[in-house]
């Protein structure tokens, strides 16, 4: 298991320069400017249950709603009645959710993650109209929302006239329920909450904490895999409650005691040996941040009218890409080049790291002011780069590469007790993508970071345990410190629902899970 | 206070009162400060908390809200007692007003008086977040107002 990570020499009009001092130092930090970013549209995720609208204001005697029944799953048909209203109204039954983003510091030399932010809103769950004596009844389902107490009000004239409420339970399901050793187990959870007490979910397996969960930007629902480790025999999966990420074991004399544990069992049939590595991508999604690192517009210069486009915008370090420019100035020489940082949080303190320039070639511009050329993406940290044409010590134009964090070798058979090696490429250094987490048999034992070492890690393990199938897997991790921030969740731990909600699927960071095996021997 | 408490539970919905209109918020100057603990007596079938008469917002159905106030006039300073309070109550929605009572509360070597009285939460009142509002009116016509939000939960978690 080993990709060739040896630099290639390009051909076709550009000498490729390699890993040659840097030539140009274009650029400046942007300010910090937190924005609460537009989830993306994720296959699968449920809409919102209902058209947005103005919840009323309480009505100064304010009755209750009957709701039958009121604590029960997504789907579940409900009765929603109320008496002594106006007579012969039209009453709007309003569902009370929320939508949730993220907030991301998208920055030239960095992205940086600071949490979420919820905001409520009324959704129309229902009409009816009120009988001569004022009572109504309506019969509706629950919706595929936000789990948790959910306030119902019956409204008329902008009144909120009457008040109710929905215990949306949380549902937890896996498939399938046994299996050898390294099955991928399917976990759907319906019903994650939007609050901050409500919104992640920690995962156990036999009481080894394997990572978090959480639903924000898909309405509470996702689905997300762990793989069955172990001996062969029953095994135990805990969705437990959380706040930030590891479980909140007392849930049941919290405030929101529907978190607590779901406990679904699995039984591992046999060891039938490593399982075949497998790479997990997030969902396909169009990114909605435009904004990407090292592409600051700005240095530009002004007077251009130059374009650039490339063949595809992302892939793995050493690929091959095409570029085409055209609106240069004619018959001049130009250069390509990639822009990058170096650096590292560690023990940081004012500025750690700062841009560079990496000559990607050399060319003479043609006749009608356009250059073809193929380039080699370098080998280094992943994320996203900006690939940018210059004439003349001038910036002319640029367009944004992602750089895909990519598996490199793995043993597969290592003596127990014995040290062994992980490594990996395209590491990135934002605190989206500039860390993986390592989960040991589904228990989280620590992360590596790719920024210092220019986006290569080798993930130093020992071989513990049973002789038989061991498994590693490499999660996508928010790193959240250096800076840090106040509150935000689901940092520095495994994000195991990475697939489907992460800050960075916003801003096109494509991080996949690695999921590999060993085997111990003796 | 506890033994105070428990009896409070035994007054549970007997004072409930007339509610003027307050559709236009009077001028407001009395002091309030409100808080809620759990009763020791709650509805047959729920379980009792461990701990009675300890500060939350939080109830299961079946509880016993207990409210506890104490005041004071704005302009003097004066405690607000049964000297100078023409009524008190508590405005919940679903349910009847309850009325305030002036009186001692803790052991008799630590007595406290304060305003108090005891909801006990229907088995079916509505989940979710619910504003009680906590109406004082002295003898001379001045005005204290509080709104106190709190979370209703069901009576018992389900098992899953």
């Amino acid at each position: 298991m080993r990709v060739n990570t040896k630099p290639r020499i390009g051909r076709r009009g550009l000498s490729i320069l390699g890993a040659a001092a840097t030539v140009l130092a274009i650029g400046s930090v942007a300010a910090a400017d937190p924005t609460a970013v537009l989830a993306p549209s994720v296959p699968g995720a449920p809409p919102i249950p209902g058209a947005i609208v103005d919840p009323g204001r309480p009505a100064e005697n304010m009755l209750t709603l009957k709701t039958t029944p009121d604590d029960a799953i997504a789907g579940t048909g409900i009765t929603l009645s109320g008496t002594g209203l106006p007579a012969g109204k039209d009453v709007t039954i309003v569902w009370m959710t929320a939508n949730v983003r993220y907030v991301l510091d998208v920055k030239s030399d960095s992205v940086d993650y600071l949490g979420r932010k919820v905001d409520k809103i009324g959704v129309v769950l229902a009409t009816a109209k009120t009988d001569a004596s004022g009572a109504f009844s309506v019969a509706t389902k629950a919706p595929k929302d936000f789990g948790g107490i959910h306030d119902i009000f019956a409204v008329v004239d902008g009144i909120q006239v009457a008040k109710g409420g929905f215990l949306l339970e949380r549902q937890v399901l896996i498939s399938p329920k046994s299996g050898p050793v390294g099955t991928p187990i399917t976990i759907t959870v319906i019903g994650m909450g939007s609050p901050t007490y409500e919104s992640v979910g920690a995962l156990l397996w036999d009481n080894k904490y394997a990572g978090a969960v959480s639903a924000n930007t898909t309405r509470g629902v996702t689905t997300f895999k762990i793989r069955a480790a172990g001996k062969p025999g029953v095994h135990w999966i805990e969705y437990a409650g959380s706040s930030h990420t590891v479980p909140y074991l007392n849930m049941l004399q919290g405030p929101v005691p529907w978190t607590n544990e779901h406990l679904l069992k699995f039984t591992i049939t046999e060891d039938a040996g490593p399982p075949a590595p497998w790479v997990e991508r997030p969902a396909a999604v169009a990114p909605t941040v435009s904004a990407r690192t090292t592409v600051i517009d700005a240095d530009v210069a002004k007077d251009s009218t130059a374009k650039l486009t490339i063949d595809s915008s992302k892939g793995n370090i050493l690929s091959k890409v095409n570029v085409t420019a055209t609106g240069l100035t004619p018959n001049a020489p130009a250069d390509l080049v990639w822009s990058s940082v170096v650096g590292n949080r560690v023990n940081c303190t004012g500025q750690c790291w700062k841009f560079t320039s990496q000559p990607l070639g050399h060319a003479t511009v043609a006749a009608d002011g356009s250059l073809v050329t193929p380039i080699t993406i370098p080998d280094g940290l992943g994320g996203w780069h900006a690939i940018q044409v210059v004439q003349a010590g001038k910036l002319m134009a640029q367009v944004p590469y992602f750089v895909k964090r990519t598996f490199v070798s793995a043993p597969k058979v290592v003596k127990a007790g014995q040290p062994f090696v992980v490594e990996f490429k395209g590491v990135g250094w934002t605190q989206l993508d500039n860390t993986l987490a390592v989960n040991y048999d589904n228990s989280y034992i620590g992360y590596a970071c790719g920024f210092n070492s220019n986006g290569y890690v080798r993930v130093q393990l020992v071989a513990t345990g049973d002789p038989g199938t061991h498994l590693l897997d490499f999660y996508p991790l928010l790193y959240t410190q250096q800076p840090a921030y106040p509150y935000p969740q689901l940092g520095m731990v495994p994000l195991l629902g990475f697939g489907r909600d992460a800050p960075g699927l916003a801003a096109g960071y494509d991080i996949p899970a690695f999921h590999i095996a060993i085997k111990v021997v003796k | 206070m506890r033994r105070a408490l428990m009896l409070l539970g035994a007054l549970v919905l007997l004072g409930a009162v007339a509610a003027p209109a307050l559709a236009q918020v009077p001028k407001l100057n009395v002091f309030l400060y409100v808080d809620t603990v759990n009763g020791t007596r709650p509805a047959q079938g729920t379980a009792p908390r461990p701990i009675g008469c300890t500060q939350t917002n939080v109830f299961k159905r079946g509880e016993q809200v207990v409210f506890r106030v104490w005041g004071s006039i704005a302009e003097t300073g004066e405690v607000l007692t049964t000297e100078n309070v023409k009524y008190a109550y508590v405005k919940t929605p679903g349910l009847p007003n309850l009325k305030l009572n002036w009186g001692a509360h803790g052991s008799a070597s630590n007595r406290v008086w304060f305003w108090a009285n005891a909801y006990l939460l229907p088995a079916d009142y509505p989940l979710g977040n619910v504003t009680a509002r906590i109406v004082f009116k002295t003898e001379d016509n001045k005005f204290g107002l509080y709104d106190y939000e709190m979370t209703i939960l069901p009576s018992t978690a389900k098992k899953r």
